[in-house]
């Protein structure tokens, strides 16, 4: 019985190892030219939370190209960069593997950089949608490497410009010690000159204690703080904040700077006077309300961060890709990157592929209610747009 | 006792005398630096910057700390409390002291404030936070001896068992109620009930079909502490597939988390300053602070962790149940010879340490939103809780917790004022290292935990008093039975109120229960039988395949080869677009089985032939690949342009060096010690990496991480070598640099595996297996078990040093994230045991198989993509099944909303990332129970005596 068993399970894995080569083969579909495009999403690790809200976006972009043009069958693979290098390098293979023609990631900046030394040596190009660090401008990455996301150097000016027009001097800083958080607080330091006090803390939950934080920032006597943080701990920081009697002006970065800010409250009462920042979408903004539209009616949260990004670099990478002008995709991309209209603002790629960005909007909560009514840019500072 | 005692001072590095004179050079030296910029440090020109204030701070306190450790010692044998309070002070003030000289000399000053009841307050939080794994990993530990890392997700369980529960049709409209004012507790109360029973449950369920089995095999606490490690990765992997990695709060009534919501605390704001501070006096009290708010939700926590723990006091020190788990703690056996059901007793306890974890969760899911990397984020700390208050006492884990709570509460302001100081504002971050750092420092001193000092005032102040009426234990004497009694009535009272709130919800599930259990029994029977069947073919296809013969040199290398061949043959097999990419491909494959079989052969020597549990694989990897890095980025990046190949050989010797100094504090340490001790060095690295300045380089912001480092052979191959290489293979431009890793791999393994074999084969490697199989023959035979333990230490620490630096090349730039232990030392475990303990051989297929599944899983990954892709049909078949089992299966136990809300716009997806961390969890816990020895067993280096199981009987530390 034994010997006739392993006779039948060898057969059935030299089938199944067939119709996988097989599978292999069946790669080319007729008619319209196929082009996958490929993402790198931190389905698991740290910000893991966002990656649906990532590959939602994604998903939307390519339904949306797939309608618009009948000459191409996009198709989206998604891969997990798991926010950290060794697994990002190996999805980035992966990917490269099923044959990709350009990938969008990743999100963290670590990930980032070791995936595009994989994707860099096949020749793919990379567009990140999230990867803020400044490491990034400065890596030999041969040119295949592409942001749509500003480095964190300018906001942290916003950020100090709407600080010192609305008029707080003794400001105290709260930061995540993460690559967003610590690049961005070093620069608003760097901006802004002396502040009351600087706090970092580990984002991850249980890590961290609010009220400590808050209690910090009221012991040191702070006029006014600013919070550089993602949704759930910035929320849980400004419920502490207002339960320790802290009555100073408030300050966010993009990471809060959301309608949608006010759902990882449960005493939506903290969320009143918060004044935030975010970059400023394009002139032309009819990709935006495209998106927008797209990605509610699909179920999606507009809240999410970096959703427009996502959307905008699987753009970027079809538009590419349909151009089609010269054998390498990336300097289809460069040609394509010069300002592009897209969701999250208008992009054109300098030699290191980073944007510069059209500046940020100043919004802020009057009670629940999320208004976006100034903006800054770098040469008008902050005017009421 | 004498046995323990003996290595212990043998293991005494100095005498009294010359320790005193070293101690009194470090110090009188490091003032000399700190105050007058002179002195050692200064002189020999090694460091610059804020280097070499550190060492000096550094070497100041060494010098301090010794003399600390030697008056301790002193006074420590006729008043042990007396001694450990004096510790504690002496150590602050020599703190203090070094940082006032340090900031004065730098003409900086610092104010640090202490709010007092901020600091009280918070110190009870992390206690409770932390109380709510470390009891039960307590009881656990007691009962069955062996540090539980499943614990933590016991705790998770109830935290979504109470979520789930605020979610039903029945009790979503209350915790959405408008405010109203008043508390609902119901909701509360119902979740805490249900989270400890069913928690509870889960725990049995695990001990009667994991552990029990175990038990049965008389294995050794490393066994079922490594198979503990496969369930909580099976868990945590449900836990995340059914829940997402998304944070979700529970709120018992809206009204319990309105700002509001607190206890107004009166307090008062004490400053300290220090350094260079002028006019301002050392400590100013001001009377106009705010009172502390003090959450409700946090005072549920609170008052909700620490009741369970005194109810289980009660349970464990004036019961009968209590007495039989005691029993069966102290001498299994005796406890089963007269007439203790030991199985019952043992299930007992396993509900009881689950159930409690599974209220504290309920309750810390009030106050912080969850997720379940929560898991890990909690269990470290309550290791180092459980180690502090002697493993397995609970009065002991109590104090522990409550002394590391106000540790860490008390550290966060004070590095708060520092850190900004010394222009290190992330110093914070260290906040959260701080148990770990206060307990190494305290094993340091005292090697056998806090509690034990607990014990000894406990029997001295006994001897001193009638014996008949004191018994050990919290809560004896007249008075504290009187107190239990009425809080007994009125517990008794509470549970009947509750029990008609309640009836009416649980006569629903309970009808829904009993359906689902008969279901469920009827898929146990019919998995049973699939499991009995596969497992006796198991059986039958390894007698042939020959148990035996796999045990002899030529069968393992036999083995080896066709493992061996089997797998390369998958690699060759996966599919790839280009010949670029494949070739590529080949290379990462070969890149990452290089570096994880180094990593699996440097914890094969610590821990398969020496017989140290290490949890630290990634601390030196990490120390490895950090020094590559730091010194091969260009200097105007913070770096110090090294060569690589000068970096590497100085990263190796400094990873060794960690090992063989590791040696020293914790030579004497039990097993299970030994492994906390090692994964907190490794946190505490991770934190410095996201904390420390000087641990950047790459950008000239100085940004988080370190990256731009350059890499051996990189511009001798882009000089035309890549392409001639590239032409060769028949590339159409250039080779991809990781071929040149990928070679680098294939040398240094089979050279590192020559090398160790050929010292292991030495009596050098027969000392080290007799330290395994027991440290005091060896001792008795004249070997120091220290200076072998801490020469194996180096070189395995040696070993990983190059495997973390091999990694870093191939990585490209080092961040936090890479010091994660779920991504490296876990997955190193399970190619320890997977492969085969003790055989290095059995490393090397261990690891391929790790990587091997990583890419398979990644192929599966990327084929939901493209209908035209490999295995997009088996993904689909996945998707359809999980989404059955929550839909159609689980929608009979929770309700749609519980779905509705993980799963967004009803797309319900098997996150197969996931599923591969449960199918590696699952692989471990399987090779333990199947095949305990891996799949290449070590060669015996004699014939076996008997057919009894003995392998994994010596090693019991006990």
């Amino acid at each position: 019985m034994t010997k006739k068993f392993r006779i039948r399970s060898f057969g059935v894995v030299a089938c199944s190892l067939l119709l996988g080569l097989a599978a292999i083969g069946c790669g080319i579909i007729g008619g319209s030219t196929t082009v996958k495009i490929g993402l790198l999403s931190p389905q698991t690790g740290p910000i893991a939370v966002y990656a649906p809200g990532f590959e939602d976006a994604a998903s939307v972009a390519i339904a949306q190209l797939n309608e618009a043009n009948d000459d191409y069958e996009f198709e989206l693979i998604v891969a997990n960069s798991g926010c950290d290098a060794t697994q990002a390098a190996t999805s980035a293979q992966s990917l490269v593997d099923s044959g990709v023609a350009g990938i969008v990631g990743a999100a963290c900046s670590g990930a980032t950089m070791s995936a595009i030394s994989v994707a860099q040596a096949a020749g793919i190009p990379m567009v990140s949608y999230a990867s803020t660090s400044p490491a990034i401008t400065t890596l030999a990455d041969d040119g295949y490497l592409f942001r749509v996301v500003p480095s964190d150097a300018q906001q942290s000016v916003a950020l100090s410009d709407v600080v010192k027009a609305n008029g707080s001097t003794n400001t105290g800083v709260l930061y995540m010690t993460n690559d967003y958080g610590a690049g961005l607080a070093e620069n608003f330091k760097g901006a802004h000159g002396g502040l009351c006090t600087e706090v970092g803390y580990d984002p991850a939950e249980g890590s961290y204690d609010a009220s400590t934080l808050a209690q910090a920032i009221v012991d040191g006597g702070c006029d006014s703080v600013v919070l550089v943080s993602y949704a759930t701990d910035g929320a849980a920081i400004m419920e502490a904040l207002l339960s320790q009697g802290f009555s100073g002006d408030l300050y966010g970065a993009d990471g809060v700077a959301d309608a949608a800010f006010v759902n990882s409250f449960t005493d939506t009462k903290a969320v009143d006077g918060l004044i935030a920042t975010k970059p400023r979408p394009g002139k032309d903004s009819a990709a935006k309300s495209t998106f927008e539209t797209a990605y509610s009616a699909a179920g999606g949260d507009t809240e999410g961060i970096y959703t427009h990004e996502t959307y905008d670099a699987v753009n970027i990478i079809a538009a590419a890709a349909m151009a089609d002008d010269s054998d390498d995709l990336r300097d289809d991309l460069n040609s394509v990157g010069k300002g592009y209209d897209g969701a999250s603002g208008s992009h054109t790629f300098d030699s290191n592929g980073d944007v510069s960005g059209t500046g940020y909007d100043v919004c802020h909560f009057h009670g629940t209610d999320f208004e976006c009514d100034k903006i800054w840019t770098s040469d008008g500072g902050v005017t009421s747009g | 006792m004498q046995l323990r005692l003996g290595p212990s001072r043998s293991l005494e590095l100095l005498d009294t005398h010359k320790k005193t004179l070293i101690a009194a050079i470090l110090l009188l030296d490091a003032c000399i630096g700190l105050l007058y910029g002179a002195g050692s440090v200064a002189w020999s020109g090694l460091f610059a910057g804020d280097l070499k204030w550190m060492f000096q701070s550094f070497e100041m306190f060494i010098g301090g700390f010794i003399f600390i450790h030697s008056f301790f010692e002193y006074v420590r044998r006729t008043k042990p409390v007396v001694a450990f309070g004096t510790l504690i002070i002496l150590t602050t003030v020599l703190i203090v002291l070094i940082l006032q000289l340090l900031l004065s000399s730098l003409g900086k000053s610092s104010t640090v404030n202490y709010n007092l009841s901020s600091v009280g307050m918070s110190g009870l939080y992390w206690t409770a936070a932390y109380l709510s794994v470390a009891a039960g990993l307590a009881l656990t530990y007691k009962v069955q001896r062996f540090g539980n890392f499943a614990q933590a997700e016991m705790m998770l369980i109830g935290a979504y068992v109470a979520i789930t529960l605020m979610w039903s049709e029945y009790f979503f409209p209350i915790s959405s109620a408008p405010e109203d004012g008043k508390l609902d507790w119901s909701l509360l109360i119902c979740a805490g009930l249900a989270a400890f029973l069913l928690t509870g449950f889960v725990g049995v369920v695990i001990d009667r079909f994991v552990y029990r089995k175990f038990r049965k095999k008389a294995a050794s606490p490393q066994v079922m502490m490594i198979a503990s490690l496969g369930i909580a990765m099976v868990i945590r992997a449900f836990l995340y597939m059914r829940f997402s990695a998304g944070t979700f709060r529970f709120v018992p009534d809206t009204d319990w988390r309105l700002v509001e919501s607190k206890f107004s605390v009166p307090t008062k704001l004490v400053q300290f300053s220090i350094g260079d501070r002028g006019e301002l006096s050392i400590l100013r009290i001001s009377e106009t602070a705010n009172a502390y708010g003090f959450a409700f939700m946090k005072v549920a926590l609170v008052v909700g962790v620490i009741a369970s723990v005194v109810i289980l006091m009660f349970i464990l020190y004036k019961t009968r149940l209590g007495r039989k788990m005691r029993a069966v703690s102290d001498n299994s056996d005796l406890a089963a010879s007269s007439g203790i059901d030991v199985e019952r007793v043992h299930s007992t306890s396993a509900f009881l340490s689950a159930g409690i974890s599974g209220l504290g969760g309920a309750m810390l899911a009030g106050v912080l939103p969850i997720n379940p990397e929560l898991g890990i984020t909690l269990l470290l700390p309550a290791f180092a809780v459980l180690i502090l208050g002697t493993i397995g006492s609970i009065p002991g884990v109590f104090i522990g917790a409550l002394v590391v709570g106000l540790v860490r509460s008390t550290s966060e302001p004070f590095l708060i004022g520092i850190g900004n100081a010394l222009d290190r504002p992330t110093m914070s971050g260290f906040a959260e290292v701080m148990p770990f750092v206060f307990l190494i420092a305290v094993l340091l001193l005292l090697p056998r935990g806090i509690g034990d000092v607990l014990t000894q005032w406990n029997i001295d102040r006994m001897k001193k008093r009638d014996h008949s009426k004191y018994t050990i234990g919290l809560g004896s004497g007249t008075t504290g039975r009187e107190i239990f009694g009425s809080i007994r009535d009125n517990f008794a009272s509470t549970i009947t109120i509750l029990n008609n709130q309640c009836n009416l919800v649980f006569a629903n599930v309970r009808s829904k229960l009993i359906w689902i259990l008969r279901k469920v029994a009827y898929l146990g029977n019919v998995f049973r039988l699939v499991i009995a069947l596969f497992s006796r073919l198991l059986v039958k296809t390894s007698s042939t395949f020959g148990t035996t013969k796999r045990e002899t040199e030529r069968g393992s290398w036999v083995t080896f080869g066709i493992l061996f061949f089997i797998l390369v043959l998958i690699v060759l097999l996966l599919p790839s677009a280009t010949a670029l990419t494949k070739i590529m491909q080949v290379a990462r494959v070969v890149s990452l089985l290089g570096i994880f079989s180094l990593l699996a052969i440097s914890l094969n020597l610590h821990t398969g032939i020496t017989g140290m549990t290490n949890f630290g694989v990634i601390f030196f990897a990490g120390l490895g690949a950090i020094i590559v890095g730091i010194l091969c980025a260009p200097v105007e990046t913070n770096g110090y342009g090294w060569a690589p190949w000068q970096a590497t050989i100085l990263a190796v010797c400094i990873s060794g060096l960690a090992g063989w100094l590791l040696a020293y504090p914790t030579a004497r340490l039990r097993m299970d010690y030994f492994a906390i001790v090692t994964i907190s060095l490794g946190e505490i690295l991770s934190i410095a990496l996201r904390s420390e300045p000087l641990l950047r380089a790459g950008t000239v912001t100085s940004a988080i991480g370190i990256s731009q480092y350059t890499r051996p052979f990189e511009d001798w191959w882009n000089s035309g070598v890549s392409k001639t290489v590239g032409s060769s293979l028949g590339l159409p431009g250039v080779a991809p640099y990781v071929l040149v890793i990928a070679l680098m791999c294939v040398i240094c393994v089979p050279l590192v595996w020559w090398l160790l074999n050929t010292v292991l084969r030495s009596p050098w490697g027969r000392i080290l297996r007799s330290i395994r199989e027991d440290e005091e023959v060896s001792q008795h035979h004249g070997h120091s078990v220290l200076i072998h333990k801490a020469s194996s230490l180096a070189m395995g620490a040696a070993i990983a040093g190059l495997a973390g630096a091999i990694w870093a090349w191939l990585n490209t730039g080092i961040f936090p994230e890479f010091m994660n232990p779920v991504r490296s030392t876990f997955l190193v475990w399970a190619a320890f045991i997977v492969g085969g303990r003790g055989n290095n051989r059995g490393m090397i297929i261990g690891a391929f198989l790790i990587v091997i599944v990583d890419f398979f899983f990644n192929v599966m990954v990327v084929a939901r993509g493209g209908a035209s892709l490999p295995f997009h049909g088996i993904v689909t078949y996945i998707d359809s099944a999980f989404r059955w089992f929550i839909v159609d299966l689980g929608g009979l136990v929770w309700s749609d909303m519980s779905i509705d809300q993980v799963f967004k716009r009803g797309i319900i997806t098997a996150n197969l990332e996931y599923l591969k961390l449960a199918l590696i969890g699952g692989v471990i816990v399987g090779t333990l129970q199947l095949a305990p020895k891996g799949l290449l067993p070590e060669i015996p280096s004699r014939p076996e005596r008997s057919v009894v199981q003995s392998s994994d009987r010596g090693k019991t530390d006990e």
